[in-house]
């Protein structure tokens, strides 16, 4: 058990370094229509990939003699599907703690490495997942990026922190309370306010001492180093408690995305006051009720994880959610918004219905290419692992889907699936 | 004292104003798609004519009168309306249950229905054209369940089926059952009753007589067994809906005449969940699909086919499950389910296969009237 554990906690600490290899050799998949999600489509074309990542990509690529080949002929290859929210890996525990503001939580911390049904998840094509911390808390904590891996045990990060999470009004959703909707809110902005002050303060701080620090040298420099003789400016007095918070700091400078958590208008209207106020880049998440407010999320150019499309996936559908509509991701997409679909399961075996929301998506309006989209490089892209997953380019994750059909039906099945480069499910290999 | 005598006048001269309209439904020629009527395979490019409410041809080369309104269904799919087996919708909360009174045979649940909402619309938006609308599971006999279609006139049949629940949420603390066997008694007794000494012809009276099909709620599978011993035992046509036993339905429902009602599969993932309905098939157990909404999406029907359909039921059999076999295991086949000289037109066109989800539904059709039409199509 202890080699397996100490592999764990290396993959763990170690994100960016995929643990498990593609293993030696080159494996090259030959004659697939290729759907790479970055250019247009390769009709007959070849993906090469060594050492757990996709080494060339085209219509005309050499084969070296000693890589083992996969005749993909007639096959659609596409990159593995993301579920931009996912409960995979998660105790269910994990999503009801509330502690009001946890920026400083990191999902990571608290995921099961031996979670159940993870190889049932993958043959569905599913081969990274968004986990973020519970919705009671007003800012939960930061989210992660995990790769599905087909073997209990191993755990493989893209990122440990995809965004920081908050919500507005979920709770409240389920009372349909006005104040507690404004509570959060104002809880939030608050946390924001505060952090932002306190950057103030310490950078004040910071050039002050550096002034002092100046200053004294000239002043001793002038009085040829005698400490008593000088001149010395009085020190700067430092602030009081540190109280700036490094994980909210952060996202002020807009380094890391807030990812708030909304369903109705006025929720939703709330989070993009935040991206006014302050200019941090902010990702909604949920915002089922957007179809009513497209031009609004579009302008501020926010992107959006529309999560749950369908409440069957979701369990018991709660009040939170308002006026629900299939329609939001394609309303949103229109309108020009950049749209990821999350499953939003109601455990993390739900995550196998990724392609089904893509194609509930597309059945009430959203354009077929745009729905394939939002779930692999818009879904990478707006959880910052679009340097990794997402598309089938040069340098990038190995990670691969190889179906029989159109891979937005649902009549089409999942032939293969590559992870890391290694093939992690092969239709009637094992059952 | 003129003043009722003339709003009643009014109230009349609305009414025969509104069946005038009626009379008039226009007729509707839906023309050269592939027509799966559910009785054999599908028809290419065939027509279906629909007149008054009812379909009156289905064929190739349907010749219309003049005047028809032709819908071109070129390259789609028509199939008869969905049949959503077991659903609340339109129900406002709180008005599921009569809790105070367990044998609530007489508790009509259609005086609760509220269909002017918007998850009825959306419902019909996703092919379904009837449902069964039941009440909750707070009571061993919770009351006739009534067959509702999505369009116009709601009501297709009023008492369709029985209700009866066989689950521990039919316990209560403070009235009789409060035990299992407490309530396997209560209705066995109740159906007995009806059986010996029949009084009158209500509900009880209709189902062990075999006129009225049972539906049963249940949520284990010993909860199953004993639904299936007590159908069997009072000769009763019935059907049992499970969530949480619906992977071991196979085991327990071929042979005993049985119907099973499948839960939403969205919300059971589990491949065993997914390949119930295809088990239940392959050994001969007729089946439907259900939304159990709003507790999850009204839309979704076509969902559960499709997901069914993946994981190996058998395309033909998945279709049937939500038109013909739905209709059959009601007991309104004679009127819905599927596209024959005659039943309600209530039809769904599809731009693909309708068992792929992300094939759009284009139109759909209920008692002829034109219930919803995508945009641009």
């Amino acid at each position: 058990m202890v080699p397996v554990v100490a592999a764990l906690l290396a993959a763990l600490q170690v994100p960016g370094a995929p643990e498990s290899s593609g293993g030696p050799g080159i494996l090259a998949i030959e004659g697939a229509r290729i759907l790479t999600m970055t250019g247009s489509p390769v009709d007959s074309g070849t993906v090469l990939i060594a050492d757990g990542k996709v080494k060339a990509v085209g219509a005309s690529v050499e084969v070296p003699a000693d890589a083992k080949r996969i005749d993909a002929r007639g096959k659609t290859l596409i990159p593995g599907l993301i579920d931009a929210l996912s409960r995979l890996y998660l105790y269910p525990e994990e999503l009801t703690e509330s502690t009001a503001l946890a920026p400083e939580f990191r999902i990571v911390d608290g995921i099961d490495p031996y979670a159940k049904h993870t190889d049932e998840v993958l043959r569905y094509g599913v081969t990274a997942v968004h986990v973020a911390p519970g919705n009671r808390s007003l800012i939960g904590g930061t989210t992660a990026v995990l790769k599905v891996e087909p073997q209990a045990g191993t755990v493989e990060l893209v990122t440990d922190c995809a965004a920081v999470r908050g919500q507005i009004g979920v709770p409240a959703g389920d009372t349909n309370s006005s104040l507690a909707r404004l509570t959060t809110y104002a809880a939030i902005r608050d946390a924001l306010l505060s952090t932002r002050d306190d950057l103030f303060t310490r950078g004040k701080y910071d050039r002050d001492v550096a002034r002092y620090d100046k200053k004294r040298a000239e002043a001793l420099t002038k009085a040829g180093g005698d400490v008593v003789k000088a001149q010395l400016p009085e020190r700067p007095r430092k602030p009081g408690t540190d109280r700036t918070n490094a994980v909210l700091a952060r996202v002020l400078k807009g380094e890391i995305p807030l990812q708030i958590e909304a369903y109705r208008v006025a929720d939703i209207l709330n989070a993009l006051r935040l991206k006014d106020e302050f200019g941090i880049p902010l990702v909604l998440l949920g915002c089922s009720e957007g179809y009513r407010i497209p031009d609004e999320i579009a302008r501020r150019h926010v992107p959006v994880i529309v999560a749950p499309v369908s409440l069957s996936f979701s369990g018991p559908a709660p009040l939170r959610y308002g006026e629900h509509s299939r329609a939001n991701a394609a309303v949103l997409a229109k309108a020009g918004v950049n749209v990821a679909l999350g499953v939003g399961g109601a455990d993390g075996l739900h995550s196998k219905f990724v392609r089904a929301c893509a194609a509930v998506a597309a059945a009430n309006g959203l354009d077929r290419d745009l729905a394939l989209r939002a779930v692999t490089v818009n879904a990478a892209e707006i959880l910052g692992a679009s340097n990794r997953i997402g598309t089938i380019a040069d340098g990038k994750d190995a990670d691969l889907v190889l179906l029989d059909g159109d891979p937005l039906s649902t009549l089409s099945t999942v032939e293969m699936v590559v992870l890391d480069g290694a093939v992690a499910y092969q239709k009637g290999a094992d059952r | 004292m003129k003043a009722p005598a003339i709003r009643a006048l009014a109230c009349l001269t609305v009414a025969l104003l509104g069946t005038a309209t009626v009379a008039h439904t226009q007729n509707l020629l839906v023309k050269g798609g592939r027509v799966w009527t559910g009785k054999g395979e599908a028809m290419e490019k065939a027509d279906v004519l629909i007149a008054d409410g009812k379909i009156a041809a289905v064929g190739a080369d349907v010749s219309a009168p003049e005047g028809t309104r032709v819908l071109d269904a070129a390259g789609k799919w028509v199939l008869p309306g969905f049949i959503d087996a077991r659903s609340h919708l339109g129900l406002a909360p709180g008005e599921l249950d009569e809790t105070v009174t367990p044998l609530a045979t007489d508790t009509e649940v259609l005086d609760a229905l509220w269909a002017d909402r918007d998850e009825v619309r959306r419902a019909a938006r996703s092919g379904v054209t009837s449902l069964l609308l039941s009440p909750g599971d707070a009571n061993p006999i919770a009351g006739p369940c009534a067959v509702v279609k999505l369009g116009r006139h709601t009501v297709l049949k009023r008492d369709a089926t029985l209700n009866l629940v066989l689950s521990a949420s039919a316990l209560m603390y403070d009235r009789r059952p409060t035990s299992m066997p407490g309530l396997l008694d209560m209705v066995r007794q109740a159906l007995a009753d009806a059986r010996d000494k029949p009084a009158g012809s209500g509900p009880l009276v209709k189902v062990v007589g075999g006129e009225m099909p049972v539906t049963i709620a249940c949520d284990g599978i010993s909860d199953v067994e004993r639904a299936t011993q007590l159908a069997t035992e009072f000769h009763a046509r019935a059907s049992v809906a499970t969530v949480e036993a619906l992977d071991k339905l196979a085991d327990i429902l071929p042979g005993t005449g049985v119907s099973a009602i499948c839960p939403p599969l969205g919300a059971t993932p589990a491949e065993r969940f997914l390949q119930a309905p295809g088990r239940l098939a392959a050994k001969g157990v007729k089946l439907a699909f259900s939304s159990l909404a709003p507790t999850t999406d009204e839309c979704d029907l076509r969902t559960s086919a499709a997901l069914a359909a993946a994981a190996g039921l058998p395309a033909d059999a998945a279709l049937r499950a939500l038109t013909c076999d739905a209709a059959e295991i009601l007991g309104v086949g004679d009127r819905v389910g599927s596209l024959e000289k005659g039943k309600d037109a209530d039809l769904v066109i599809i731009a693909g296969d309708p068992l792929d989800i992300a094939a759009p539904i284009d139109c759909v059709i209920i008692d002829g009237d034109i219930t919803y039409q995508r945009e641009g199509t």
